[in-house]
């Protein structure tokens, strides 16, 4: 590894910022329908 | 004070939804679109209110989720996400003047909930076009609320309507709850209202006339046929030219960032990461662009109902219904729209069939692999590698339609839904909102698959490139041959130079993080006739498809210009480790089938979840269609090992 390189290190914060978006998808899916209607008849009671 | 919009499918709320609040939600000529509840505030008559767009539905009464989510919303149990669940302060009921009988039951179902309501008629012109004269007076003393009637085409009516979103009343009339005694009011309101003294014009006799052909068994499906080829024509011919463009643009942009950057990693990540991974990508926009521009005019023109209706009795048998179709054919451009156009499927297990096979569909990004191994396969023969592009095409549309099979008998195993559908009139399909809908998918295609892609490329690219190793030996010599015979013969010596820069990209890339990857993981692809080399571009090519062809070019020929005659020579005849051909016959075919089957497209995993509603569907798409690719692979590769 060309450690010594000033333009590894830039080439790898670019990878490690790929790795982050990649992992960024996999971020827990709200679910589709729930987020647009969402089942509040509790939170009427509370109100 | 929050007014709920409510009516039948295809009746103009969504677009009347866009004229108040000034928005441009999605509108469309294939009823079902509105799924989700749609907000949007604004002021009118000085109050200010939160209005809601909700799907189109028949009856409340239905035991369907559409039906569930206006029950809802009127009872007051649920409420769009951000606002408080509690009954809307108004209803703003939208019927269709054209087809008013069957509108009028919804309206009461919905006035005997006892909501203040306000009703607005859509199409009146069209409805006096056709010779239905609606008396706005009648019409609203039997519903006991303000009427109004507008033309969205002319904006009759629009200001009006407006005015009455905050001033609904609660009807004092008496109406019906039960179905019978409610078809018997609607009957009873529209001989009333209306005045129905048009023979069948012109127009309506060539709208059954065309009905009839487009939806005929026979003839509704050669006409199908025909539509559809000429589509594929048109896409496949016009988009060469724009695609060209793209890849002439990205090249001369590489070439630019090569002469301005100084050599080194940076250089090269731009180069053969960032540019060629987006360029990749973006090349196939205006096939994408052009696909849903087609779509859109055959949606507007009325005739995408139609064709569902015809192609509901073909797709039924596979247990997915008619409205399947347009996922099915977006998918020929792109699995991502294609996923997301599954929203208009009503029914929820019909959808997620749907959405599990779609991507067995062969897409853009599998066209270069597809080039690449046909042009292996049969070198100089034009015919059989268009025959072999076909099959490709037909194999992966059968793969979806066997496995819709599976999953409907198992786990989304169910009745469906049947088929209904009200065929919207025909009209002349407006080119401004084809553009823009095009232009909109095109956009969504750039911002899903671009981020990701655009991030794997990067990655791939640096676990390509390092740790890097000492220059092969084999580069070391042809480079002191080159230094020696430099003034004798100077071609001779750059052409050695060019075989030392290849020898050292391969030797390499053997020793690069993916190389050594691949040597890990080959056992697993030994099976199916893959040396390191396919494992290291079948396992970039998970993120991607279209990696693949880069890849196994940056392997094996040292440059990612698959162009280059020389280089597509390289990749065909290139060789193990062991010394032997990489691409064999039986390794080719195996390969061809395992990506029409597998799913190699992580973007379209990341929508699967979001639209299927979890990861455990993207995950089982991924398990199944890599399974089903990887023993056909398998079968075709001891087949064809053993016949040859």
């Amino acid at each position: 590894m060309p450690i010594g390189d000033w333009q590894f290190w830039v080439v790898s914060l670019a990878a490690v910022g790929g790795v982050l978006v990649l992992v960024k998808q996999f971020k827990p899916v709200r679910k589709h329908r729930k987020t647009q209607l969402t089942i509040s008849a509790r939170e009427r009671d509370e109100a | 004070m929050t007014v709920a919009f409510i009516g039948n499918p295809n009746v103009g709320k969504t677009t009347l939804f866009n004229k108040f609040a000034g928005r441009r939600q999605k509108t469309s000529n294939f009823p079902g679109t509105t799924q989700e509840a749609h907000v949007a505030s604004l002021d009118a008559g000085g109050r200010s209110l939160s209005i809601v767009d909700l799907p189109g539905i028949y009856s409340l009464g239905l035991d369907q989720s559409e039906s569930s989510i206006c029950r809802g919303v009127l009872e007051g149990s649920i409420a769009p996400a951000g606002t408080r669940a509690s009954p809307p302060g108004g209803v703003l009921l939208v019927l269709d003047g054209t087809n008013l009988l069957r509108n009028l039951q919804l309206a009461g179902e919905v006035l005997a909930r006892k909501i203040p309501t306000a009703v607005v008629v859509t199409m009146a012109d069209d409805a006096s076009r056709r010779g239905i004269h609606i008396d706005r007076e009648k019409l609203a003393s039997h519903l006991g609320c303000p009427v109004v009637l507008v033309s969205s085409k002319t904006g009759r009516g629009i200001d009006e309507a407006r005015g009455l979103l905050s001033t609904g009343v609660i009807t004092e009339s008496s109406i019906p709850t039960e179905q019978s005694e409610l078809e018997r009011w609607a009957d009873a309101v529209y001989a009333d209202v209306c005045a129905d003294d048009a023979p069948v014009g012109d127009r309506d006799r060539l709208t059954d006339r065309l009905d009839r052909a487009f939806t005929h068994p026979v003839l509704g499906v050669v006409t199908f046929a025909a539509i559809m080829t000429g589509l594929f024509w048109v896409i496949f011919t016009l988009a060469s030219v724009p695609m060209d463009g793209i890849d002439w643009f990205f090249a001369t942009l590489g070439a630019v960032v090569a002469d301005v950057l100084p050599e080194g990693p940076v250089r090269e990540l731009l180069t053969d990461g960032v540019i060629a991974g987006v360029g990749g990508t973006v090349i196939f926009l205006p096939q994408i662009i052009l696909l849903f521009f087609l779509i859109a005019l055959l949606e507007q023109s009325g005739y995408l109902a139609r064709a569902a209706f015809v192609i509901d009795r073909i797709l039924r048998p596979f247990g997915l219904p008619g409205h399947a179709f347009v996922p099915f054919l977006s998918a020929h451009a792109c699995a991502i729209p294609a996923i997301m156009s599954a929203r208009a499927v009503p029914d929820r297990r019909d959808r997620l069939a749907t959405i599990l096979v779609v991507p067995f569909m062969s897409c853009s990004a599998r066209i270069p692999v597809y080039v690449l191994l046909t042009q292996i396969l049969f070198p100089g023969s034009s015919g059989k590698q268009a025959l072999a592009f076909t099959g490709c095409y037909v194999l992966g549309i059968l793969a979806g339609l066997v496995s819709a099979i599976l999953a409907r008998g198992t786990m989304l195993r169910g009745r469906s839904r049947p088929m209904a559908l009200e065929l919207p009139r025909y009209q002349l399909p407006g080119l401004f909102y084809a553009t823009k809908q095009a232009f909109y998918r095109g956009w969504l295609f750039v911002r899903k698959a671009g981020t990701v892609i655009l991030a794997i490329s990067v990655v791939l690219w640096w676990l390509n490139a390092y740790p890097g190793s000492e220059p092969s030996p084999v580069a070391e010599s042809l480079r002191s041959e080159a230094a020696q015979i430099a003034r004798a013969e100077p071609d001779r010596a750059d052409e050695l130079l060019l075989r030392a820069n290849a020898e050292d990209t391969k030797f390499a890339s053997r020793n690069t993080f993916l190389g050594r990857i691949g040597s890990a993981i080959q056992p697993v692809f030994a099976p199916i006739g893959a040396d390191r080399q396919l494992t290291v571009g079948i396992l970039a090519s998970f993120a991607a498809r279209e990696v693949f062809v880069s890849t196994m070019a940056v392997q094996i020929a040292g440059s990612e210009d698959t162009e280059d005659e020389t280089v597509f020579e390289a990749v065909s005849t290139a060789e193990r480790d062991d010394g032997s051909p990489v691409f064999t016959e039986a390794t080719n075919w195996s390969m061809l089938v395992f990506f029409v089957l597998a799913i190699q497209c992580l973007p379209t995993l990341v929508v699967t979840a979001k639209e299927a509603g979890g990861w455990k569907w993207a995950g089982l798409q991924f398990a199944w269609m890599t399974g089903v690719a990887y023993v056909s692979s398998l079968v075709v590769y001891t087949v064809v090992t053993r016949v040859l």
